[in-house]
């Protein structure tokens, strides 16, 4: 299959690959033309960047042209180094990092391992990534017939620096395809600057449907089950901080309220605080009002949990309140609570052993061994709150019997 | 391909079913007898035989205390557990306490563990795929029901491995549905599996995509399901009976026995026909030497009208989660019925009235869990696999603090793998050590949750309350392994644990029963071996008999003939009582005896023939 040719960028099926050197964060670039260059991968080719993007055809092929002359897209013949000075011209970094090498050659590919000697790894390039191995190639038997686009050792030096764990981590014995690594070292990289919009590749104008196609995709390419039963070493404890990343992007961006919240916090950090629904102002009350209980200020915290509940009756906040008060000798109130929350949700014992505190608070025994009683009763998966309500049962009737000792 | 192949078992209530993924084709395996799920049920016979499966079930009803069925109800749990306390009341076998506050089961004096009973069960599942694959079988994927805590999963996991499984990944029992009905369909859409069963109610909400399975929200009541739609029907059979005859058939256990089976029955017909006949003559016997029948039928009309509630309580919960996981009904663009109960019509039409759209009819309510626990199997260990199941914690998991209350880290329903971490304080003036106890649950206090493990973190500095802050640490690995760790944020100091729950049996427990287990394996095995032996030596020994009157007319006449004919007679009955006390070795020196027993007596024929 012949590659139509795409002006100025080359061949339709030439691969881009994003320049190690640029700090796009530095750079202006338009929303869209950010969206496009975290498309860029080293994997996509420019006629699937065309389809991805969404955008018009022309559109998009001016965006790769902009990003090309500015630097921070490579072709495949490119090297950082050639890109150095646009990228410079652009604002965009380049200088300010020691550069690696002229070529992608034998300096920068010292830098992989140090183990390597350069006529060694210019092999290679010529046959295979096999070559590489003697220091870093992986057992793995896929590898050895997968052909890489580049060699390793190429795509080792387009990373331009390496950190130590990065170097360490390249050059260990796992079971992953070179292009693997070299992908999961990028990414972690970008995640490390990168906002939820740019983690998920997506656009700040994103739908719901292709939020959670992207989430989806990468979540393909990182959940550690993908990996599972092969020995991924260094890369191990990375991939879960990469999913964990990509999960945590889309469970923002999939939330109104919190994208909304997140938008707000991107674009002047000090934006006007949205209002509050009753619902929601009656959950900060409440949070506020279990942080006093803790700390010991009972009464201050009974006032929020009123006002909380004045807002939003909620069983969990009446259950809650109701023990603050019985912790603050104020049974009444304790009781007031614990009914209203057991008549609300008749059948839940945890509620009914709220209840009978209150109860004994209130020195009401018989009602409070009744209300017990009543609770073992019920059904419930909970083990534990069963056997609290059992000791709890036996030592509001030792009370009884000592009640009765004294009476007689 | 050279990865091994791992199976998906649904480890049932009533039944289990293994399924697997071959050529990319998921199916369900049969059993010897044919039938694609097996009973879970375990017995052992008089000869103290483990018998399970469909053999189990055939003698059930006379071996009813040796027999132990539902044994999922009691797997993992503490022996205070209500649960438990019911089973004790109810099943016809022995349930005893175990050593660590766990539940055993007494059959023929035998003290067997829960994970034990299961494990047997699992054992036969694998078996019966080691016999269609021709080939060993080590690893698998088990589901369980959705509500299933920390304990229940490993004791099931330890059950797997009694059984010689690695179990290397446990899933949800809806969650290995929709796995099946989304493999191999290019789909892109939500969909909700509501799952009542015998006992428990399920509903779990799934975005499907490429591939990609997420979890998003699961929810469910452990205590609806088919047994209660069964009580329905019992308590109206009694009622109806108790106007017409002043007679309350509560009193005899027989009889309720009787009525709850023809409950069950009634319920299962109704599903198809419109009306049942019930008819169960000489129900109970009055004082006068007379016995009073109980005949009657129900309609489908009587029955839906007695259990609507029921009904209208799913799609309560169902209501509930849709609600609590954001999303409108609107959205559900499929649902899924799993479980013998979505067969009653008037469960599918509430369903499909709720959801405003028909039940997909493309999953096998029977088989469709196996087929994913297998699909999921596959996902694992094949490296070019399309599927990914992001699975989500059941439970919340958090720590006690101050107060006796719990501060939960993990919300439930919170995809896996992940990690959150909190920073808390010191209460007290000079406080230089905190405990951490890791619970589970969702009671705002702490000890109405599940204590997981606990750890203490020492060596923090003297300062006052308040000041010297510990950051706490949770993760949660794609395989449900949780770990905390505990950091003293001044000096970096940490403390961690892996929680490991605990099943009811010790490490050196369940690795004695490995060992136990193998042996049975070999025993097994030679129970194979003693099959073939015992069919020659039946064939020789009907050889024999066959030439017997021939050869003693021939050669009884001298004392040699006589002394020869005594030998073969001693030398087949050895060889019978060596079939009746199934003695395999013996049987196989006494096969080279009739061997040559026979070829004397043919010997002998052919010469008197012949001359």
């Amino acid at each position: 299959m012949s590659a139509e040719h795409i002006a100025d960028l080359g061949p339709g099926d030439a691969r881009l690959r994003p320049n190690p050197q640029a700090d796009t964060t530095a750079l202006p670039l338009s929303s869209e033309e950010y969206f496009v260059w975290t498309r860029v991968d080293g994997h996509t080719s420019i006629q699937d960047l065309l389809l991805m993007s969404a955008f018009p055809r022309r559109q998009t092929i001016e965006i790769l042209k902009r990003l090309h002359a500015i630097g921070v897209l490579l072709k495949p013949d490119e090297t950082p180094a050639q890109a150095a000075p646009r990228l410079r011209a652009a604002g965009g970094g380049g200088g300010a990092k020691p550069t690696p090498t002229p070529k992608p050659s034998a300096s920068a590919r010292s830098r992989d391992t140090g183990r390597q000697r350069p006529a060694q790894a210019a092999a290679s390039r010529a046959t295979k990534p096999k070559a590489t191995a003697s220091a870093a190639e992986p057992k793995t038997a896929a590898s050895a017939t997968k052909p890489t686009t580049d060699g390793y050792a190429d795509a080792i030096a387009a990373l331009g620096a390496l950190s130590d764990d990065e170097t360490a981590a390249l050059a260990a014995e796992v079971e992953l395809d070179p292009e693997r690594r070299i992908r999961i070292v990028t990414v972690r990289r970008q995640h490390s600057r990168a906002d939820h919009f740019a983690v998920l590749g997506v656009a700040a104008d994103v739908g719901a449907r292709d939020l959670k196609r992207a989430y989806f995709k990468l979540s393909k390419e990182f959940h550690p089950d993908r990996y599972y039963g092969r020995h991924t070493g260094p890369f191990e404890p990375w991939l879960a901080d990469i999913f964990q990343r990509v999960k945590g992007a889309y469970e923002v961006l999939s939330d109104k309220k919190q994208r909304a919240a997140y938008e707000r916090k991107l674009a002047g950090k000090r934006a006007a605080p949205a209002s509050q629904s009753k619902t929601e102002y009656a959950a900060e009350l409440f949070e506020r009002a279990c942080a006093a209980q803790l700390s010991g200020d009972l009464d201050g915290a009974l006032v929020l949990f009123a006002g909380a509940l004045r807002l939003d009756a909620q069983i969990r906040y009446l259950s809650r309140a109701a023990r603050c008060a019985i912790e603050n000798r104020d049974s009444k109130t304790a009781l007031e609570y614990a009914r209203l929350a057991t008549e609300s949700a008749p059948n839940d014992p945890s509620l009914q052993r709220v209840l009978a505190a209150a109860q004994v608070a209130a020195g009401e025994l018989e009602q409070a061994a009744a209300t017990l009683e009543r609770a073992l009763t019920l059904k419930t998966e909970n083990d534990a709150l069963m056997s609290g309500i059992r000791v709890d049962l036996d030592r509001v009737r030792a009370g009884l019997a000592r009640r009765g000792d004294r009476s007689t | 391909m050279a990865h091994e192949k791992v199976i998906g078992i649904d480890l049932g209530t009533t039944n289990s079913c293994v399924g697997i993924v071959e050529d990319g084709t998921p199916v369900v395996i049969p059993n010897r007898g044919g039938y694609k799920t097996t009973p879970s049920m375990v017995a052992i016979a008089e000869n103290s035989k483990r018998l399970v499966g469909h053999i189990a079930k055939r003698q059930a009803i006379t071996n009813a205390e040796n027999t132990v069925f539902a044994a999922k109800r009691l797997i993992g749990r503490k022996w205070n557990a209500a649960a438990v306390r019911s089973s004790v009341d109810t099943m016809p076998y022995r349930i005893v306490e175990g050593p660590h506050h766990d539940v055993r089961v007494v059959l023929r004096g035998q003290v067997l563990s829960v994970p034990e009973i299961s494990a047997y069960v699992l054992q036969e599942m694998r078996n019966i795929a080691e016999e269609y694959l021709g080939d060993e079988v080590t690893k698998a994927v088990v589901t369980v029901p959705a509500y299933f805590n920390d304990g229940q999963r490993q004791a099931t996991k330890d059950a797997g491995r009694i059984a010689g499984l690695d179990v290397i990944r446990i899933i949800n029992e809806p969650t290995a549905a929709a796995l099946a009905y989304g493999f191999g369909r290019d789909i892109e859409r939500k969909v909700a599996v509501y799952d009542l069963g015998g006992g428990t109610f399920d509903i779990s909400l799934l975005d499907i995509g490429g591939g990609v399975f997420d979890v998003v929200s699961t929810a469910g009541d452990t205590f609806l399901g088919g047994e209660d739609f069964d009580r329905r029907i019992l308590d109206w059979l009694i009622d109806s009976f108790q106007s017409e005859h002043q007679v309350d058939l509560r009193k005899d256990k027989m009889a309720l026995q009787r009525l709850k089976d023809v409950a069950e029955k009634a319920k299962c017909e109704l599903s198809s026909v419109r009306e049942a006949e019930i008819n169960l003559p000489f129900i109970i016997s009055t004082g006068r030497n007379e016995a009073l029948h109980l005949q009657t039928s129900l309609s489908r009309e009587k029955l839906e009208e007695i259990t609507r509630d029921l009904v209208e309580r799913t799609i309560n919960i169902c209501a509930r989660t849709l609600a609590d996981a954001g999303i409108h009904k609107s959205e559900i663009e499929d649902v899924i019925l799993v479980g013998g109960m979505t067969r009653m019509p008037m469960v599918q039409e509430q369903v499909a009235n709720f959801f405003g759209l028909e039940p997909s009819k493309n999953v096998h309510p029977d088989e469709v869990v196996a087929i994913g626990a297998g699909i999921q199997g596959a996902a694992l260990v094949e490296k070019d696999s399309d599927i990914l199941l992001l699975d989500v914690t059941p439970h919340s998991l958090g720590i006690m603090i101050v107060g006796g209350y719990f501060h939960k880290l993990i919300e439930q329903n919170t995809t896996v793998p992940t990690s959150q971490a909190h920073v808390f304080t010191t209460i007290k003036d000079n406080q230089t050590s905190v405990k951490i106890l890791v619970m589970q649950g969702e009671s705002d206090r702490a000890e109405e949750n599940e204590l997981l493990g606990e750890f203490v973190l020492t060596g923090l500095r003297r300062a006052p309350r308040g000041e010297v802050e510990v950051e706490v640490n949770f993760h949660i690995s794609a395989d449900g392994i949780v770990s905390v760790t505990a950091t003293d944020l001044e000096t970096g100091i940490e403390q961690s644990i892996t929680v490991t729950a605990t099943s009811g049996l010790t490490e050196g427990e369940i690795q004695r029963l490995i060992e136990a287990n193998k042996d049975y394996m070999v025993q097994e095995r030679t129970d194979k071996e003693f099959e073939k032996h015992r069919h020659t030596a039946e064939k020789l020994l009907d050889e024999i008999e066959g030439l017997f009157p021939e050869v003693s007319a021939i050669i009884s006449g001298s004392d040699f003939g006589q002394d020869a004919v005594k030998k073969a007679r001693a030398v087949s009955d050895r060889a019978r009582r060596a079939i009746q006390a199934q003695d395999g070795a013996q049987l196989r020196e006494l096969n080279e005896a009739l061997n040559r027993t026979l070829n004397m007596f043919k010997g002998v024929v052919s010469k008197t023939r012949s001359s």
